[in-house]
C-alpha cells in the first residue's frame, strides 16, 4: 500500500514539476525578467542578471525535486565547474532535466535555443536578454555566434546528438559542435548524465514512473584540451578525430555515469592520455 | 582542366579532408548521405575549390549541389567562364 502511494506521489510529483517549468517559466518571463530588463539597460549586466536568476531558479528546482523525493538529483564533481570559463560543455541528453541540472551547476552558460521562442515577446525578452543563441540562424551565423559567445568567456552547452539520447543505442553525433570548439579553440568540459531507472525519456509519457525512485546523476568528467585535436592539416580531420573520441567516451558505460564517488571516479583519461587541463 | 582531372582532384580532396574511402567516391555519390559530409564540410570544400579555380564561388552556386558529379560540373562551368 505504502509502495503504491509512493508511486502515485512520484507520478504526481513528476507532473507537478513539469508544470512548474511551464507555468513558472511563463510567469517569470512576464514578471521578473521584464523587470530585470527594465532595471538594467546595460546589455552585459542584463545578461548576467537574467542568467543568475535562471541559475538560482534551476538550483532551487533541482533541490525541491530531491527534497520532495520525486527523484534523486545528484551532481558528482561540481567543484570542477567552479572556475569554468569559455568552455564548451558537452553532455549526453537522456532526459528533460539535463539542461536544468547543468544550468543549476554553472552560472554563466549560454545555449542554443529554439528560434520559435522569439515569436513570443516575453520569452524573447528572456532568451535574448540572457544572450542565448537561436537555432534557426543560417549555419554560418550560428557557428559565428557560438564562437563569439565562447571567446567572450561564456560556457556554451551543447548536446552533440542534437536530440535526446535513446537508450541502448550508440550515440550518433553531429560534427557542428566539434568545428565550433576547434574554431573557437575552446576546451571541452565533458559531462555524463545518467537517469536510472529512466524517467522523462523520449517516447515515454511522464506519468509512467518506474518502480523505484529515479536518480538523475550528473557526473562532471574531465576537461579536454582542444589543442590535443588541433594538429591536423584540415579542421575537417580534427573535427572527425574529436567526434570519434567523444563517441567512444560515451560508449563506455553509457548509462552508468554515477557508479563512482566524485573526483576519484575511475576515468579513462589517465595521465598517459596527456594534454588535459583539469 | 578536363572533367576527368577535376574529378580526380575532387576525389583526392574528399579522401584527404573528409576521410572518404576511395571506393566510395563515385560520380553519383551524394555528398551528404553517402559521403557523410555536413554543411560545415561543404563550406570548407568550397573554400578549397576556390583556391583550385582561383575564382570566388558564391554560396548560392553550390546550393543545388547534391552529388560528386554536380561539384565537377560547377567547377567545370566556373573554369569555362
Amino acid at each position: 500500500m505504502l509502495r503504491r502511494l509512493e508511486l502515485i506521489w512520484r507520478s504526481f510529483g513528476t507532473g507537478l514539476f513539469l508544470a512548474i517549468i511551464g507555468v513558472g517559466g511563463s510567469l517569470m518571463a512576464m514578471t521578473i525578467f521584464p523587470l530585470i530588463a527594465l532595471l538594467s539597460r546595460d546589455r552585459e549586466r542584463r545578461r548576467l542578471r537574467i542568467q543568475w536568476v535562471l541559475h538560482m531558479s534551476f538550483k532551487l528546482y533541482c533541490r525541491a525535486i530531491h527534497l520532495m523525493k520525486v527523484a534523486d538529483v545528484r551532481v558528482v564533481g561540481a567543484e570542477r565547474l567552479r572556475d569554468l570559463k569559455g568552455a564548451m560543455i558537452v553532455a549526453n541528453h537522456p532526459s528533460l532535466l539535463d539542461v536544468v541540472m547543468i544550468m543549476a551547476a554553472v552560472p554563466n552558460v549560454q545555449c542554443v535555443v529554439k528560434g520559435g521562442l522569439w515569436k513570443n515577446p516575453f520569452f524573447r525578452l528572456t532568451v535574448e536578454g540572457a544572450g542565448y543563441i537561436r537555432n534557426d540562424l543560417e549555419p554560418e551565423d550560428l557557428v559565428r555566434s557560438c564562437i563569439e559567445a565562447l571567446r567572450a568567456g561564456n560556457n556554451l552547452i551543447v548536446f552533440p546528438e542534437g536530440t535526446r539520447t535513446v537508450r541502448g543505442r550508440p550515440m550518433k553525433l553531429h560534427r557542428g559542435f566539434a568545428n565550433i570548439a576547434l574554431l573557437a579553440e575552446a576546451d571541452l568540459q565533458m559531462i555524463r548524465i545518467s537517469v536510472e531507472p529512466p524517467l522523462l525519456h523520449k517516447g515515454n509519457p511522464w506519468w509512467r514512473v518506474p518502480e523505484t525512485r529515479t536518480e538523475f546523476c550528473m557526473q562532471v568528467c574531465d576537461r579536454l584540451d582542444i589543442k590535443r585535436f588541433m594538429g591536423y592539416r584540415f579542421r575537417s580531420q580534427s573535427s572527425r578525430r574529436l567526434v570519434g573520441f567523444i563517441e567512444e567516451f560515451y560508449a563506455e558505460n553509457p548509462n552508468h555515469g554515477c557508479t563512482g564517488t566524485g573526483a576519484e571516479t575511475p576515468d579513462r583519461f589517465g595521465p598517459e592520455a596527456g594534454g588535459l587541463v583539469a | 582542366m578536363t572533367r576527368e582531372e577535376i574529378f580526380a582532384t575532387l576525389s583526392e580532396y574528399l579522401q584527404e579532408m573528409f576521410e572518404v574511402p576511395a571506393d566510395k567516391v563515385a560520380p553519383d555519390a551524394k555528398l551528404f548521405e553517402d559521403l557523410d559530409l555536413d554543411s560545415i564540410d561543404a563550406v570548407d570544400l568550397v573554400v578549397r575549390l576556390q583556391d583550385l579555380t582561383g575564382r570566388k564561388i558564391k554560396p548560392e552556386q553550390f546550393k543545388t549541389v547534391r552529388t560528386v558529379s554536380d561539384v565537377v560540373d560547377r567547377v567545370h562551368d566556373l573554369l569555362a567562364e
